[in-house]
């Protein structure tokens, strides 16, 4: 189909938004080697690439590191309480469809605190972009174990050791009713996590993106292992998913073809344990979303709440004999 | 189906072309009201512009299959509500026309007082129940002269009010959110600060509680407020006023209120002229009024650019309405309910054909054959009616459907997607209710004619594809792909044995069963028949003498239903060879027979055989290439195409960084702004390789949580310790 | 229901002119005041119906009504049990009604197990009526006929009057379930024996039914009319409760119903709720007529979530109500906390009910007045209002959205249980379209504006919405100057506080002082808040009557609370709140002044105002009665007697 005439007008005050102008006054104060850096800079990226409006974008977080992002976009941002992102995001949804709105949650603030608010996030399937930044350990509160910490960890809340096996939000997500779209970045690999950044955004429905994120402070060698041996990140393409650049196939050259809607193979791909597996796990298109569901027929009018009340009134309303009982005649 | 067998006993002839013939093939169809067939119709009041029409006994059916369970019960409902549903069909024939649900009340209380049960007996808790699941209602009409007019208006009134909810539904948006922008912007005025406002905003009406005065002093701002400026304000307002105003369709909810409306257009005209004219005349408010829409659509997304975008509207006329715009307004009704006539009409119908605009013509034809006398004309006026569809494909972009009141609902896909198709359209229909063919029901006598290719049904669909494959169709002819339809016609022979036999229904069946065509008939009893008569159908194919020497007749029934045989004469042989012919031609458009195809077959064929003779191998132009492999370059296919890129590398002994893969950690940045500096996408490159140290290189190399920074061979040799960073470097170059 | 949408009334008023068409024999009717009946069943009997049929009855023929539920804290209790006593009690009198009153006069019991319930509860007046379902001394099981003659026994000679009712049997001739129809039946001698109009009944029973097949309406309405034969065959009782007619166009709702079309005519587009009684059911009704108006109720998967969800919502533009109970009004503190450090307008309504804890779900008790003032950490204002009859909680939520969108501040709505489920008049709110939320700003913000340019004067900022171009800024609830920028400096920190408290006193400035009830000064000042209005003037018409010098002050505002409070307290000798939440009984030994635990309100009017207020107060879970307040004032001005 050919534009409307109006969409051509209105291309004609179409800003070229660049980097700069989702970069807030404020600089990161993340610590040098942070990997948090890597997904602020994926997602100016994916803003400028998809021209968002920056007035027209919200990055909504809880606590914790990961949700200082918010700070540092220059965009509508709400740095809220721990756990609650994900139900103030909803919030802003529910009546806002013109919004894009990002939440950015870490793997305490999400997984453990607010952990009943993502079960019911992927439920409710809203047109959200949610980025876990998972780094396995509270950094903000100086190192304490958090859900996704491996068992072993030794930090203040676990001298001696975590004592549990972490929780792996891949296969809890992938387990949720309704769920639509869920994949997995590393920061070490910038172009995948831009590139998957990018599918999340466009996906209609609730897109979980986890981005496996390095902590130099307090997690510092962490990844070492995969950050230097290409071959043990299996990345996940597709046809339908992830292509990969040239320059990137030739560094990581242990790639699986796996289809987004093969759940049992994207469950097996989740519980991955030597390798890290990088990509698009589950895409389902077809999940309604509950903000379309609940968008209501009509839009709230003067006319239409008189109607309503009246009809309601009129239906436990007692009047005098004398008057006119709908204010009509009959 | 039942029917009884025509009597062909040896009773005295009747006189001759006194009482009307009737072909044989018809005769089985006496008391068609005991039929279930495609009518009554039902015209549903449904929303959903698809199902506009229904054949009564389609819904009996699934009120049925919901309500009547398997055993006797279900069985005995079964039958009560077919018998109400004969009353229906009897109360319809005979002229009665109502809604279903009050055709349904009213006759079930009838059959109820005549069954003698009592009120809330079996007979009327099962009407009852079967009334309940009901899903539709809507008028019943039956098969007369009134039939396509009442279906094609009942059907475009549909798609008419559906456009209307779609039109209300993006206006109404657009005049609430500039409503909004006007509201929101009051909210920040100083009347709305004021204690009346305030006090009226706060819905505590006998409660004095609050003291508004207090608060509006409160709320008397130190920063006056942003107000959007005084020209946009108008402009917004002059929209919304041309918006609530708009004469095309009735009001919706959020334009109800406009103290200037005036009366809404009608869209129903009963002559082309009037509606070309008509839309002439209402241009102007089509353009005030799709300006108003495209500026409220940019102002709603505060887009619009007074420099940018008020020159354009200046000068906005009639070239600039896109079809998307026009697409958004009502389409026209033309009803031509007698054919047309007058020859500007004809004219002004192709003028309005040709056009790109939306109107839809529907002509009504009662009469296909046109008066005879003195003779049957070649081309008679109502005929050329009759041949206005045909002839409005060749305009190539007004979508034509021609049909036959009896298909009507085996095409009502087709017509509900003619009333959706953009332009203009051609709805041509055989109404059945000729009244020189007295006797036959308007259903027979118009299926008859389709069945006889005197008014085949055809669409032609612009939208359908490119070529006449696509936009042509003749599928819903019975047996399309030969000259005349063959029908098994069951007979007592002159023993009272059932017989029998395959008959062709012509043109010339067709032709008998109109009074005016009986000069041309001779009506001969068993004892008359000959050898030297055959069927028309088999007379049109003999040439030379025996055109001559037969005799065509036509397989009838005399009043009485006994069977006779209808010797035609050559003025209705040749209106049959006329007809055959340009259904040979609606074949060949059809892709049927097509001669082209046939003639390349018949060249193709004589080649492959000489072929076949001199045992060469076949022309090789003529056979697809199958076996050459095309040498198809194998591409990884997760791979996005593209050159091969190098790494940023400068040179093989200069310092560089794989920026593809840097995750913007800052560490290196921090180390040098000068020698590290991120590109367009925050992703770290060397910036100058002389802007720092090769210390601060290898550092950089050393912090680099991902490994990325090579820092080649030492640039400046005066540098302190290059030795030991030399080595450091190593493990990164 | 007709076409109009008019459903029931629309008979009323024809029938009206018609005279009583009952054929019964004349008995002279003894005139009342007033009357207050119960009915009472097992759960699921339909005794609620039947009281709130007979309420709706009389308020047509212009009686004064309130009714208040009697509800099992079970979904599905044992039949015949004390517990499981489910009904209604319908006070009715000739002018208005304001309270759920005291003892009832006549008490309809379907079993002894249910009647025993009201008795232990002390609900019935003593000598009172009682009619009662005789079908037990028939049962099959011995136990069942000896439990029902002990009680009628003991009753009788506790100097009830006791009328035993065949209502099964009698029922048993219409309809083949007696367990269905009494209700009807009971309500048809109700109507007889209060001289009600038989067809203002009948148009009720008919819009009960309104959906159901003919058959169910014409068997209905034949079990109405059977129970009104039946009692003036059969009874001695007769009353009338005259009324002046109808004067205004009115509507009887309960307080939850009236919350919820007070959301609805607020403009709020948004509502984020969790199950809890006694709020829920307002949730419900609002469920079912929300989204006719193109708005959306969230039931989230908890309390923090329904309050956070609303918060987005609000800050997206679409100023939201969060609607819940005392424990979840704990859960949300949080959240609550975070609005108001953010400056994001919130409407959160807290249904009442008995605490600490999960407490009394169903019953009433004002005990989260404290919590709603102070329940969060840290300094955090917020407005918070009582209502203090069914009307209030329809315009309240209209004013509370508007205050927090003026001053983008919470607003806490106080009602209560027993608001929530009662049932009063009151005038036919005419729909304002200024009672709508305006659209969301979406214009550009100007160039030099900040998030959080507080206002000196007023502290009022001016927020910027998602959507405004120019308005870009990071919303957070740490410490934040005038960009929005986190910052941990004693100096910013200060002045946020101060613009936050600033908005509450400018506010403040606005209110005012409710007039004193009664007169403007005198012996006894009793102050009340809350559902308590009603019965507390109840209590000083009746004192002053007596020629006690008492009056009543009720306060809606509790934060921030109107000027001249102080002034009006000093002009009366005594002065005393009356609270339905805990205070110390003074006569326990163990109690002092120095120990003492007082009700919220006398401790907050002590703490601002340095006046010896006392308070006294019930929490038992039942709405406070006019006579007990008259009790307790009696004391309090014998006490001060006894002081002089």
């Amino acid at each position: 189909m050919t534009a409307s005439m109006s969409q051509c007008l209105m291309q004609m005050v179409q800003t070229d938004y660049q980097m700069s102008d989702y970069q807030s006054e404020i600089a990161p104060r993340w610590c040098a080697g942070c990997g948090d850096n890597a997904i602020l800079t994926a997602m100016q990226r994916l803003c400028r690439d998809e021209q968002l409006p920056p007035e027209k974008t919200v990055c909504v977080s809880g606590i914790g590191c990961s949700s200082r992002l918010p700070h540092y976009m220059n965009a509508y941002g709400f740095h809220g309480i721990h756990g609650r992102a994900l139900p103030i995001a909803e919030g802003i949804k529910i009546r806002r469809p013109d919004l894009n709105v990002f939440v950015t949650t870490g793997d305490g603030d999400n997984c453990s605190i607010g952990a009943a608010h993502w079960l019911h996030a992927i439920r409710y399937n809203m047109n959200l972009t949610v980025l876990l930044h998972d780094n396995q350990v509270y950094g903000l509160t100086k190192k304490q174990a958090s859900p996704t910490s491996p068992k072993g960890l030794k930090s203040n809340t676990t001298p001696y050791g975590a004592a549990l096996n972490p929780l792996n939000p891949l296969s809890v997500t992938l387990g949720v009713a309704n769920v639509s779209f869920v994949a997995q970045a590393v920061d070490w690999i910038p172009d995948l996590l831009y590139e998957i950044l990018r599918k999340a955004h466009q996906h209609r429905g609730l897109s979980f993106v986890r981005v496996l994120q390095r902590c130099p402070e307090f997690m510092g060698h962490r990844f070492d292992d995969w950050v230097r041996d290409p071959m043990k990140m299996r990345i996940l393409t597709h046809s339908d998913g992830l292509r990969l650049k040239p320059e990137v196939s030739r560094v990581y050259k242990n790639q699986e073809t796996h289809d987004p809607l093969d759940m049992p193979r994207a469950l097996a791909i989740a519980s991955m344990q030597e390798e890290i597996p990088v990509g698009i796990l589950y895409n389902d298109p077809s999940v309604p979303c509950y903000d379309d569901l609940r968008a209501g027929e009509r839009p709230n009018t003067p006319a239409l709440v008189k109607t309503v009340l009246d009809e309601e009134f009129d239906k436990v309303g007692i009047w005098p004999d004398s008057a006119d009982p709908a204010g009509s005649t009959e | 189906m039942q029917h009884t067998p025509i009597a062909t006993g040896n009773a005295s002839a009747p006189p001759m072309s006194v009482a009307p013939l009737r072909p044989a093939l018809l005769a089985r169809y006496a008391g068609l009201e005991e039929l279930r067939y495609d009518y009554p119709l039902v015209l549903t009041e449904s929303m959903d512009g698809q199902h506009l029409f229904r054949p009564l006994s389609r819904i009996i059916d699934n009120v049925l299959r919901a309500t009547a369970t398997p055993g006797p019960a279900g069985e005995a409902l079964r039958q009560q509500v077919l018998r109400l549903e004969m009353r229906i069909r009897h109360a319809v024939a005979e002229g009665q026309e109502g809604r279903l649900s009050d055709l349904w009340r009213e006759l079930s209380a009838d059959l109820i007082r005549q069954s003698g049960e009592a009120p809330f007996g079996p007979l009327d808790t099962n009407l009852d129940t079967a009334r309940r699941a009901l899903k539709v209602d809507g008028l019943v009409i039956g098969c007369d002269a009134g039939t396509p007019g009442k279906v094609l208006t009942h059907a475009w009134e549909a798609v008419h009010a559906e456009r209307a909810r779609r039109f209300r539904k993006r206006v109404d948006g657009l005049i609430l959110r500039l409503s909004d922008i006007l509201k929101s912007d009051f909210m920040k005025s100083d009347e709305a600060h004021g204690p009346k406002a305030l006090e009226s905003a706060m819905g505590a009406h006998r409660d004095g509680s609050v003291d508004f005065g207090a608060l509006s002093a409160v709320l008397a701002r130190a920063r006056p407020e942003d107000r959007i400026p005084n020209d946009r304000v108008e402009r917004i307002r002059k929209v919304l006023a041309v918006l609530k105003c708009q004469p095309f369709y009735a009001p919706g909810r959020a334009s109800h209120f406009c103290a200037n409306r005036r009366e809404t257009y009608s869209y129903t005209f009963d002559s082309c002229s009037a509606a070309l004219d008509a839309l002439r005349e209402r241009l102007p408010d089509v353009l005030d009024f799709t300006k108003a829409l495209t500026i409220a659509e940019l102002e709603v997304e505060n887009k619009y650019r007074a420099e940018l975008h008020d020159p354009i509207f200046e000068q906005f006329d009639e070239s600039d309405l896109t079809s998307d715009q026009m697409g958004l307004l009502p389409s026209s009704l033309v009803f031509l309910r007698d054919g047309v006539t007058d020859p500007t009409e004809i004219t002004r119908a192709f003028e309005a054909l040709a056009s790109q605009l939306p109107i839809t013509i529907l002509i009504q034809t009662d009469d296909i054959l046109g008066a005879t006398s003195p003779e049957p004309p070649r081309a008679s006026l109502a005929a050329g009616t009759a041949r206005l569809a045909a002839m409005a494909m060749g305009l190539n972009n007004a979508f034509v459907l021609q049909s036959a009141s009896a298909h009507l609902y085996r095409m009502r896909d087709r017509l509900v997607g003619g009333l959706h198709f953009d332009g203009p359209a051609l709805f041509s229909i055989y109404s059945g209710a000729t009244a020189t063919a007295p006797g036959i029901p308007a259903y027979i006598l118009s299926a008859a004619a389709t069945e006889s290719r005197a008014f085949p049904s055809f669409t032609y669909d612009p939208t359908a594809g490119p070529d006449w494959a696509r936009r042509f169709d003749l599928s819903d002819n019975p047996q399309n792909d030969v000259d005349w339809p063959q029908h098994d016609l069951a007979f007592e022979d002159a023993i009272g044995q059932r017989q029998s036999e395959s008959v062709a229904f012509t043109f010339a069946d067709f032709a008998v069963c109109d009074q005016r065509y009986a000069r041309f008939c001779h009506s001969q009893t068993r004892v008359e028949w000959t050898t030297t008569m055959v069927p028309v159908c088999d007379w049109l194919k003999e040439t030379g003498a025996a055109e001559y020497l037969h005799k065509p007749y036509v397989c009838g029934v005399d009043p009485d239903d006994r069977m006779v045989r209808i010797v035609v004469d050559d003025k209705i042989t040749e209106a049959a060879r006329r007809c055959n012919d340009a259904w040979r031609r609606l074949q060949e458009l059809a892709g049927i027979n097509n001669s082209h195809a046939l003639k390349l077959l018949a060249d193709e064929r004589k080649a492959r055989e000489s072929a076949a003779r001199t045992a060469e191998p076949p022309a090789p132009s003529m056979v697809p290439v199958a076996d050459v492999q095309a040498p198809t370059p194998v591409v990884a296919s997760t791979a996005i195409d593209g050159p091969e890129v190098t790494p940023d590398k400068t040179s093989d002994d200069g310092p560089w960084i794989e920026t593809a893969r840097c995750t913007t950690c800052n560490e290196c940045t921090q180390i040098s702004k000068s020698l590290f500096a991120y590109n367009e996408n925050m992703q770290a490159y060397v910036a100058d390789p002389d802007g720092g140290t090769y210390r601060q290189l290898v550092e950089a190399a050393e912090s680099c949580q991902v490994s990325i920074i090579h820092p080649g061979k030492p640039r400046n040799p005066q540098e302190p310790n290059l030795d030991d960073l030399i080595e450091r470097a190593e493990a990164f170059n | 229901m007709t076409s109009d949408g008019r459903q029931d009334f629309a008979g009323t008023a024809e029938f009206r002119h018609d005279p009583d068409p009952t054929p019964s024999r004349p008995r002279p009717a003894e005139v009342l005041a007033e009357s207050i009946v119960e009915i009472v069943s097992d759960s699921g009997e339909g005794a609620q119906r039947c009281g709130q049929s007979l309420a709706a009855i009389a308020a047509r023929m212009g009686n004064g009504i309130w009714t208040v539920e009697i509800i099992p804290a079970e979904i599905q209790p044992p039949h015949r049990s004390v517990a499981g006593a489910s009904g209604n009690r319908v006070r009715f009198a000739s002018g208005p009604v304001t309270n759920v009153g005291d003892a009832a006069d006549l008490v309809v019991a379907f079993n002894e197990q249910v009647l025993l319930s009201r008795l232990h509860a002390g609900e019935i007046k003593p000598g009172g009526t009682i009619l009662i379902e005789n079908a037990w001394q028939n049962d099959p099981d011995p136990a069942i006929v000896a439990a029902y003659a002990k009680v009628v026994a003991g009753v009788r000679a506790d100097g009830y009057r006791v009328y035993e009712v065949p209502m099964a049997a009698e029922c048993q001739k219409y309809v083949p379930d007696p367990r269905k129809g009494k209700n009807m039946f009971v309500l048809g001698m109700l109507c007889a024996i209060y001289s009600l109009d038989a067809e203002v009944a009948r148009a009720q029973v008919r819009f009960i039914f309104a959906k159901k097949d003919q058959k169910i309406i014409n068997a209905n309405l034949e079990l109405l009319d059977a129970g009104w034969a039946w009692a003036d065959a059969n009874l001695d009782l007769k009353y009338k409760v005259p009324a002046p007619p109808v004067a205004a166009r009115q509507v009887v709702m309960n307080g939850n119903a009236a919350l919820a079309l007070g959301v609805v005519a607020s403009g709020m587009e948004v509502c984020a709720m969790y199950p809890i009684t006694p709020a829920t059911s307002a949730s419900h009704y609002l469920s079912s007529i929300f989204e006719k108006v193109g708005c959306v109720v969230h039931q989230a998967e908890d309390e923090i979530s329904a309050a956070t969800f609303a918060i987005g919502a609000s800050y997206a533009g679409k100023c939201a109500v969060t609607i819940t109970s005392g424990p979840g009004l704990s859960l949300k503190q949080e959240a609550l906390g975070l609005a108001v450090m953010a400056e994001i307008p919130l409407v959160v309504i807290d249904v009442q009910r008995g605490g600490p804890s999960t407490g009394l779900p169903t019953k009433v008790e004002q005990g989260d007045l404290m919590a709603a003032m102070f329940g969060g950490h840290g300094d955090a204002p917020k407005v918070v209002m009582a209502v203090s009859s069914i009307e209030e909680c329809f315009y309240s939520v209209i004013t509370a959205r508007k205050i927090a969108e003026t001053f983008n501040m919470v607003v806490i709505i106080l009602s209560d249980a027993s608001l929530a489920t009662a049932q009063q008049p009151f005038e036919r709110p005419v729909f304002n379209p200024d009672w709508l939320a305006p659209p969301i700003n979406q214009s550009a913000v100007p160039e030099d504006a900040k998030p959080y340019d507080w206002d000196a004067r007023t502290g009022i900022a001016t927020r910027f919405i998602p959507g405004q171009p120019n308005g870009m800024h990071c919303l957070t609830g740490l410490a934040h100057d005038r960009d929005s920028h986190v910052a941990y400096d004693a100096a910013i920190n200060e002045e946020g506080l101060l613009q936050r408290s600033r908005k509450l006193a400018a506010f403040q400035t606005t209110l005012r002082l409710a007039p004193v009830f009664g007169g403007d000064d005198g012996d006894l000042l009793l102050i009340g808040w809350g559902s308590t209005k009603g019965a507390i003037e109840e209590a000083v018409t009746a004192l002053r009557a007596q020629g006690h010098k008492v009056s009543s002050l009720h306060l809606k505002y509790l934060q921030p609370m109107a000027s001249g409070i102080d002034a009006v307290m000093k002009r009366f000798g005594k002065v005393m709140t009356i609270e339905n939440n805990w205070n110390d009984p003074k006569d326990d030994p163990l109690i002092n002044d120095d120990n003492r635990r007082l009700s919220s309100l006398a401790l907050l009017l002590r703490a601002r105002w340095l006046v010896d207020v006392d308070c006294w107060g019930k929490a038992r879970g039942q709405p406070l009665k006019p006579s007990a307040i008259m009790q307790a004032a009696l004391a309090k001005l014998e006490t001060a007697e006894g002081e002089q």
